[in-house]
């Protein structure tokens, strides 16, 4: 899924300068008017954009809102490491095996489409309520996802690149280094990107599910106090962290792109 | 023996290896890990019992009943918006990149958020679902009408095709193939959104079964509402690749 959907040109006028900084400003603000209507229309139900800001800054005055961050983050770190290096590198070594790759390649999609929430309390009683449940549930969640792609750019390399390495004798080595992990970086950086995504999305709903610190579990914490304010302002600092985090990956991964088709 | 035929010897071989991995691991583990993880033949006692129990599947049903509407809902309202989308290059314009960026937000965030508005019942579960299936469909719609031939739309000028047919019949028909993909998407996000918002929290449901019986200690019956769940996912999966692959090919 790409972001470059061609649309109708551009017509170069003077107001081009105004539109492209407006533009990218206009959904957003939508967002936020929609949301202040909806909290003046139903003040039960909604908390107001400002109420959402006002609980976090409160919650940071008292603390818990980074102390909940740090676990999140921390927890989010490992999970995106270890789902990245062990999906890329899964990937890799089976994917450039042709006969591997195809035995493989059904059974990872069938592992893929299975909702592996209900692995929860299973993850649960191998760590116990720990930071390390919150990890292997986000590590579950993101692999496989991250795999799949990879698997997709390695299958897709060119094999008259690999037989033109084979009979230059190249060692395996330099064939990973120099025409493997070149062809296939693009698909690896976007695996990246959903790695990092799934890993935050997985810690949040397995500290939903029980954790004794984090974001997801003052989230739970709050629906049981009801405390709107703060169910809407975890909500929204979640989904700005994560929006930042992924944009920054997108331009690493637009690069990366740009680069690979420079070469 | 053929290629494809060693392919699929292979295959039975590893998920054999995974089978009797689940069996004889949890044996060799001892009595402690039972706790975690049952050998495999107690897991399919288990899925008998919860069928025999008759609470499975009255919870099935209603999490097939979320599944198709947050889907079917997704689906239609995510081909229309993407329409309108590229018949609106400005807008597009304005929201491309947020769209982009949509499934980086942790969507079960907004799960409270949902119950918060409209209660604990089955609506949050179904709009979850849908929330998250619809952009998918929104994406793969936009970039399927975004390679279409232009040559196709003159040949519908000059036979005076009216608007709705030529969207039906050139546009989004034309951008089938990606199109499909979306609404593959949308099959499983559908079926991950009800299920994981069934266990994280409610009252009903196939997802609320496995939550249920882990809180009371009944692993038996908890691996066997998990195979289920698994089942589910793997056939929802293989049915909406066979059915796309069918619709495509009769294009």
């Amino acid at each position: 899924m790409s972001a470059t959907a061609p649309v109708a040109p551009v017509v170069r006028k003077n107001g081009i300068r105004v539109e492209a900084c407006l533009t990218p400003l206009a959904f957003p603000l939508l967002i936020l008017a929609v949301w202040a209507a909806l909290a003046s229309w139903l003040p039960f139900a909604v908390a107001s954009p400002w109420e959402a800001v006002h609980a976090i800054l409160e919650g940071a005055r008292r603390g818990w809102v980074q102390r909940a961050l740090q676990e999140t983050l921390m927890a989010t770190a490992a999970a995106f490491v270890l789902a990245t290096v062990a999906g890329v590198g899964f990937s890799l070594v089976v994917g450039l095996n042709r006969f591997w790759a195809d035995v493989w390649e059904p059974i990872l999609v069938w592992i893929y489409s299975i909702p592996k929430v209900v692995l929860y309390p299973v993850v649960i009683l191998t760590f116990g309520i720990s930071l390390k449940a919150s990890i292997a549930f986000a590590f579950i969640s993101a692999v496989f996802p991250v795999a799949i792609i990879t698997f997709g750019a390695v299958r897709a390399i060119p094999p008259i690149l690999l037989k033109v390495a084979a009979s230059y004798r190249l060692s395996p080595w330099k064939v990973f280094f120099e025409i493997v992990l070149p062809v296939a970086a693009p698909s690896i950086a976007t695996a990246t990107r959903y790695s990092f995504c799934l890993s935050f999305l997985g810690v949040i709903v397995g500290e939903m599910l029980g954790t004794r610190q984090g974001m997801g579990q003052e989230l739970f914490k709050a629906i049981a106090l009801n405390d709107i304010e703060r169910i809407f302002g975890i909500a929204l600092v979640l989904s700005l962290i994560a929006l930042v985090i992924n944009a920054g990956l997108l331009v690493v991964e637009r690069r990366v792109a740009r680069n690979a088709k420079r070469s | 023996m053929s290629y494809s035929t060693r392919v699929l010897l292979a295959r039975c071989a590893v998920l054999g290896a995974m089978g009797a991995a689940l069996e004889i691991g949890p044996r060799l583990l001892g009595p402690a890990s039972r706790l975690a993880i049952l050998p495999m033949s107690e897991m399919l006692v288990g899925v008998y019992q919860v069928a025999a129990s008759g609470k499975l599947f009255e919870h099935l049903l209603v999490s097939l009943v979320s599944i198709a509407i947050a889907f079917v809902s997704s689906t239609i309202l995510g081909i229309a918006i993407g329409y309108a989308l590229w018949k609106l290059p400005r807008v597009y314009r304005a929201i491309s990149s947020y769209l982009t960026s949509y499934y980086a937000i942790p969507i079960f965030a907004f799960y409270p958020v949902l119950i918060v508005m409209f209660g604990a019942n089955r609506v949050p579960i179904v709009l979850i679902a849908f929330a998250w299936a619809i952009v998918a469909v929104i994406i793969a719609t936009v970039e399927g009408l975004a390679h279409l031939r232009p040559s196709w739309d003159k040949v519908a000028d000059a036979y005076h095709v009216g608007p709705f047919r030529r969207a039906v019949t050139i546009h989004l028909s034309g951008a089938w193939p990606q199109i499909a993909t979306g609404v593959r998407l949308a099959v499983t996000y559908s079926m991950l959104g009800v299920i994981a918002s069934e266990f994280i929290l409610s009252d009903s449901g196939i997802g609320y079964l496995v939550h249920l019986y882990y809180n009371s200690f009944e692993f038996k019956e908890m691996w066997g509402a998990i195979l289920v769940v698994f089942a589910l996912g793997i056939l929802l999966d293989s049915a909406s690749r066979f059915g796309t692959r069918r619709l495509t090919a009769s294009r």
